[in-house]
């Protein structure tokens, strides 16, 4: 099959290449999905779980990309809850071969049933920018009706959907970005929005959650205007900085199959617009990821027409 | 650390030997447990994944033994949802590194926690029968009161599960096994019980679901019992014995943390009974499993005293 591979951590998206692979095979409870779409995040190449498995041992050649929707073609011994010819969108394992590839194998709990009124594109852009707010405001942050949030980055791909999913669970949501952000953040439902480079973050005044893409001295910044009894969720690693009275809490996303159902249908119904930026195809996606314009919006790889 | 390690798949269990080992790193989503109680199941020697990684390389010397109950004692990079000092139990994933040693690495995700009531060797006992007969009964089997349920081996491991669950749920149980385990089966709460080696199992009348975990000959009459809707449900790997209007389904269980916590909650309120034969200790455990007689119960290896 035609997959993208990666061998050298220090090249960085310059090292990527497209060539011919082996087909992956099932594992126990797998499933094998032929890839109609995919999404890559840039950091992945940055990640240890894309150069070693998970006892350290090298895996290279690693096929990155984590995202994906597709058709599912075989089952593995003892696989129960997909069927072959079953539409699916999800996250595969991120110590295992990924996405950027015409057939991954994955774990079947680590998928979800995408519905036929969905396009593949739209499943593929979906999962670790959707899972990531979720699990962020709902699981980790506990939020409730009536909150503040404030939400880093709210016209990027995790920040777009915070904003989206604070606002649907009755938060009120301001939004932060660049001056050229404004517009976007605020109509994907943000009440207000602070310019990070001309307005003072500290003007906001006390919030209830903080949903941190950003760290360093941002993170610090806004942990200072968290509430008592509020929290810090963060992606970008261990928090350096805590609320004087609250909690701060890091995590990496998992995937799961009961939360991708709750934001597929969201995007059926209207409540979440997804953030499509580029779509190509996986010929031309080591050029596309190597484009030097900042992208906005999220890249889908169309792995097949 | 200590641990039991095989190295040759024909050797079966004579082929186990206690070592050192290194301790193992807990990656991103991952805790750390050291092991107080560690279940091991005899048909794990002849599952590839405990030979192979999920990319077919060898991964020997593997060490074996999938259920635990322990003590976290790491957390790895982004988990969440589990703290150090918290006690738990659960399922380690075959492909991995297991219980038989005095730390795992193991998803957090496959998990719960174990109440402070519940004895390490309780905890390491239920998770493999529990969540097969759970997920058998109520994920595949669909099962509903009033229903009629065929538990094969009623009073073995997962057939005592399954049985308990089953009228737990309001079915009627009929429990099938040899001679002397009529009694056994029928404390289960088995309402009728079949002798495999003496009775007829047509007898029986018609079933809604059969629980097969024998496979085979038997598995194929008892297809054949199956009413309309109803459902053949195997742990003994793909069949061909189907019922004439009905399902068959072979699954191969999966860990889930809320599975997890509804299974130990009846065992502390009485619904549910363990079936624990000998407790050995890890220097005793090789000798343990390289026993003559037939165990009566489930072998726990108390890894921590």
């Amino acid at each position: 099959m035609k997959a993208i591979v990666v061998t050298d951590q220090a090249a960085g998206t310059a090292g990527m290449k497209l060539v011919e692979r082996p087909e992956p095979q099932a594992a126990i409870n797998d499933v094998v999905v032929q890839v109609h779409a995919s999404g890559f995040v840039p950091t992945e190449l940055t990640w240890p779980p894309t150069w070693t498995d998970r006892l350290d041992r090298d895996r290279r050649p690693s096929i990155p990309g984590h995202e994906l929707a597709g058709v599912v073609t075989a089952l593995g011994y003892g696989t129960t809850g997909l069927s072959v010819g079953q539409r699916v969108f999800g996250l595969a394992d991120w110590y295992r071969d990924g996405t950027l590839a015409e057939y991954v194998a994955i774990e079947a709990r680590n998928l979800a049933p995408l519905p036929g009124d969905v396009n593949f594109t739209v499943g593929a852009s979906l999962p670790i920018s959707g899972l990531t707010a979720w699990q962020g405001l709902f699981q980790h942050g506990r939020l409730q009706a009536g909150q503040s949030v404030l939400a880093h980055g709210a016209a990027g791909a995790v920040g777009s959907m915070v904003t989206q999913l604070a606002r649907e669970a009755g938060a009120y949501v301001i939004g932060t970005g660049r001056a050229a952000d404004r517009q976007k953040a605020l109509d994907f439902g943000a009440k207000e929005f602070v310019d990070l480079e001309n307005d003072a973050l500290e003007g906001v005044g006390g919030v209830d959650l903080v949903f941190d893409v950003i760290g360093g001295d941002i993170q610090k910044r806004s942990a200072g205007l968290i509430r008592a009894g509020g929290t810090l969720v963060t992606i970008v690693g261990p928090a350096e900085a805590r609320p004087a009275d609250g909690l701060a809490v890091d995590f990496v996303v998992e995937s799961d199959r009961a939360q991708l159902t709750e934001i597929v249908q969201r995007v059926r119904d209207g409540r979440l617009r997804t953030n499509i930026g580029n779509v190509s195809a996986l010929d031309d996606a080591v050029a596309t990821f190597n484009a030097t314009e900042r992208r906005a919006g999220k890249t889908v790889i169309r792995v097949r027409p």
